[in-house]
């Protein structure tokens, strides 16, 4: 069967008032910069957009090659607030960019975000388009590995988590949400033209995520202030993992593993499912087909 | 059909947003997400594409499965925002009232009317004449995006053409009765 000709084609037969509607749809795209804050926001460097509009160029471009190892390796939080982390890189302040405590296993995935020149010893083949250097990666480092235990990969979610609960469920480290490479350690990366208004689902996410460890309840409040202000928002399936783990580090198992229920309820086959389980005792294999 | 490309070819999440983002973006807004939440289920829709996009298996066009994940998207974000709100009069009244300045009144106005007639079709007819009629994909691409039959995409487009002709006549009749 052939394709019918089109209702906005000129050679249809539909009146002229429906042609134009169909025109109207057909030409409703976002501008400029809304598709730029868009690309932003994602992570795709400071412009989504094609090279040439900014000065953040050679800076996007680097960010893109992050995007790709993300794309590639992470599943979870990291590809998240991963691409929040990489977004705000390329647009940091370079000098604000130490994370000098962060060894170099776990900073491969946000270097290529980074400012070439304030690279902290990038080992020379930390090539942003080799992400072996980064699925090498598997526990087996855990032991040299810091505790941010929503910082999954794939690989290390799928393949080794361990399988008990609680927060000593821990996966090495994923660069890409070291808070210390997020925030600079001062929460100081994002220039002043940078601060949103007020907070994004990201902005609080990163918060969130940075709480964890250190302070749980924290983090576990603004992970519900996230949900109450963007119920609908992009990263709930993010925003859970941190409730959880942090409800699993305040000790309230029972309403970790609630939560961890309408999780699987909610994101049934999520890449996040195993890691859930780990930390909540839940068999993902059950929840999670 | 676009078919399947070489493997090598293929573009990153980041490739596909500077690719398709701006068409992602109006799909989504013709199935039905509101102006306020466009940006947000966008993003959504590239958060799924970086988790998804490694195990892409090139059975249709990259541009097609992205559609499909704008698809399933908009429609979860449909029956979400449902619980809270009533969506659709929502992103048809914004549509009207927040499009960015420099578009005449006349677009704005034709863009929010094809919404509410948009809003009569169910969402299984209302995926395949939007991707169809307004994205211009082959019909067999369609079908993949939606994920029907063949047969099947080209019986909602029938039914969705109809109802959508029907929600025109009733438009205009009310219009001349007003």
């Amino acid at each position: 069967m052939s394709d019918p000709t089109r209702l906005g084609d000129p050679d249809s037969k539909s009146p002229p008032s429906l042609q134009r509607l169909i025109d109207a749809g057909r030409s409703d795209v976002p501008d400029r910069d809304r598709l730029r804050n868009l690309g932003a926001r994602l992570g795709f460097g400071a412009d989504g957009l094609p090279a040439g509009a900014g000065a953040a160029k050679g800076a996007a471009g680097l960010a893109g090659g992050a995007a790709k190892i993300t794309a590639a390796v992470l599943g979870g939080i990291g590809v998240g607030v991963g691409a929040l982390a990489t977004g705000h890189l390329a647009k940091a302040p370079p000098a604000l960019v130490t994370a000098s405590d962060v060894s170099h296993a776990e900073r491969s995935p946000l270097q290529p975000g980074l400012d070439p020149e304030t690279t902290v010893a990038a080992p020379p083949n930390e090539d942003p388009s080799s992400p072996p250097a980064v699925q090498a990666r598997l526990p087996s480092s855990t032991s040299g590995a810091r505790s941010h235990p929503v910082a999954t990969t794939l690989a290390e979610s799928t393949v080794a988590t361990p399988a008990k609960a609680g927060p000593v469920a821990t996966t090495p480290a994923m660069g890409s949400l070291d808070p210390a490479v997020i925030s600079g350690g001062a929460g100081s990366l994002r220039s002043p033209a940078d601060s949103p208004p007020k907070d994004t689902e990201f902005s609080l996410l990163e918060q969130a995520q940075r709480a964890l460890g250190g302070d749980p309840r924290r983090a576990l409040d603004l992970a519900d202030r996230d949900e109450r202000q963007f119920p609908v928002g992009a990263l709930a399936q993010e925003r859970e993992v941190i409730a959880i783990e942090a409800l699993a580090e305040l000790g309230r198992a029972d309403e970790a593993r609630a939560r961890a229920r309408s999780f699987f309820q909610a994101f049934p086959g999520s890449v996040h499912g195993p890691r859930i389980a780990a930390m909540t005792g839940f068999d993902a294999g059950l929840h999670n087909p | 059909m676009s078919g399947s490309p070489d493997r090598g070819t293929l573009l990153t999440a980041e490739g596909l947003f500077r690719e398709y983002g701006s068409f992602a973006w109006r799909v989504l807004r013709r199935l039905g997400v509101a102006e306020r939440d466009a940006d947000d289920v966008c993003q959504e829709v590239f958060v799924t594409v970086h988790r998804r996009i490694a195990s892409f298996e090139g059975r249709s066009s990259q541009r097609t499965w992205l559609y499909g994940i704008c698809v399933r998207t908009a429609s979860e974000y449909r029956k979400r925002a449902a619980h809270r709100h009533e969506v659709s009069s929502d992103g048809v009244h914004e549509a009207s009232v927040d499009a960015s300045q420099d578009e005449d009144a006349a677009l704005r106005e034709a863009r929010a009317t094809l919404d509410r007639l948009l809003e009569s079709l169910d969402d299984d007819k209302r995926a395949v004449f939007v991707l169809y009629e307004i994205e211009e994909l082959p019909m067999a691409d369609v079908a993949i995006a939606v994920g029907c039959p063949l047969q099947t995409a080209y019986s909602r487009l029938h039914a969705a053409r109809r109802d959508f002709d029907s929600a025109l006549r009733r438009l205009h009749a009310a219009e001349i009765a007003r």
